[in-house]
This record gives C-alpha cells, sequence and structure tokens, in this order.
C-alpha cells in the first residue's frame, strides 16, 4: 500500500495541512489545493474552481452544508476523477459560490474511505495511506 | 513523490501569501507562471509555457484565513 507524505504548509507560526489534488475537468486534469479537513464531511471547492474544469454548478445535486458561524451555504455536489499523487478514484466533490474561506476544503467523503488520514503536527506532516 | 512545482509551492508559501492574497497562481516548469483572478487565466497561461504540464494552480489564502481557522 502507498504512503504518502505532505509536509505542512506554513505561513509564519501557523501550519496547514494543505495537499495538491488533480481533478479531471472536461479535456484534460487540472491540480488545485486543497486543506485536509477531517471535521469536514464534504470536500468544497470555490466555484471558480468549477468554471476551471468546465462545470456548470447548478447541475449538481445541491446540498445545504453548514458552517462555521452556524449559516447553511449551498453546495453542488458531482462525482468527479481525482488524484491523489498518482492514485485515481471517483470522489463526491461539492463547488459553492458561498465558500467563504480561502482554503478549499478536503472532506472526509470518499477521501478517508480511500486513505487512512494520519495528521503529525509534532512531525508537520499529513500522511495519507491508501486503504 | 512530490513534484517540483509542488514543493516549490511549499517553499513558497509565507511569500505567496503576503505577495497575492486571494489570487490565483499556476506554478509549472519549477517556478511561478501567472498571478491571476481565475483559474482559466493562470491555467492558459502556463500550459501556453509548458504544453506537456498539469500546471499547479494555488487559490492564495489571505493572512486573515489564518486567523479564522478553527
Amino acid at each position: 500500500m502507498s504512503v504518502i507524505e505532505f509536509a505542512y504548509a506554513k505561513y509564519r507560526d501557523m501550519m496547514v495541512p494543505m495537499i495538491p489534488i488533480k481533478m479531471r475537468g472536461q479535456d484534460r486534469w487540472f491540480e488545485f489545493w486543497a486543506f485536509v479537513d477531517s471535521g469536514a464531511t464534504y470536500s468544497i471547492f470555490a466555484s471558480k474552481e468549477a468554471e476551471g474544469l468546465g462545470i456548470d454548478i447548478r447541475g449538481g445535486r445541491r446540498t445545504m452544508v453548514v458552517v462555521g458561524d452556524g449559516s447553511y451555504i449551498p453546495v453542488y455536489l458531482f462525482n468527479i476523477p481525482v488524484r491523489i499523487v498518482e492514485i485515481e478514484f471517483t470522489s463526491e466533490i461539492g463547488f459553492s459560490e458561498r465558500l467563504g474561506v480561502g482554503f478549499n476544503l478536503l472532506g472526509r467523503r470518499d477521501i478517508f474511505r480511500s486513505f487512512k488520514v494520519c495528521f503529525s503536527d509534532k512531525e508537520e506532516k499529513v500522511t495519507f495511506q491508501e486503504t | 513523490m512530490l513534484t517540483e512545482d509542488q514543493r516549490w509551492i511549499y517553499g513558497h508559501f509565507n511569500e505567496l501569501v503576503d505577495k497575492y492574497p486571494g489570487r490565483y497562481i499556476s506554478v509549472a516548469g519549477g517556478g511561478l507562471v501567472a498571478v491571476g483572478d481565475s483559474v482559466k487565466e493562470v491555467d492558459d497561461a502556463a500550459r501556453e509555457k509548458f504544453p506537456s504540464v498539469v500546471p499547479s494552480i494555488l487559490r492564495v489564502p489571505k493572512k486573515e484565513d489564518f486567523e479564522c481557522l478553527l
């Protein structure tokens, strides 16, 4: 089983588990970055990422997701081929025009089923082990 | 296992947040290629210069995004 280590990205004294993830668009692959969020059910990317992929987000399955301030935002879900390093699988990915935070979020749905994910602040890395 | 472009982003993350908060950047060929306001803009610029690679595209967080982390 493959084990992939990603160093935390660092901004001043803050460390964040940001990793690259490829997504299949209409005719080619794109690579975006996302914050690994074990507290999130869904992966949610900004709607501009969907535009780049050639996706009209209104064609997705609409759901409402509660965010940090207790409000709900609309998220449109799609099943998209993704790659983490070279491991390819299909994941339900959400897009939202209302994602208020500056990070795309990589949540548990499909991602944490495909990998055992281990955070180590001491070693400043997040590890993905293929399951 | 990381690509040169991915390592470049990790190595320059501080600088990117300070210089390009809220914007999109593309990295290819081992360095920054474009800064813009959409995925298409920065992706097109990188693929024009490096047609055989998948550019790494980062929506650069703002300083306040780090302060708002739960």
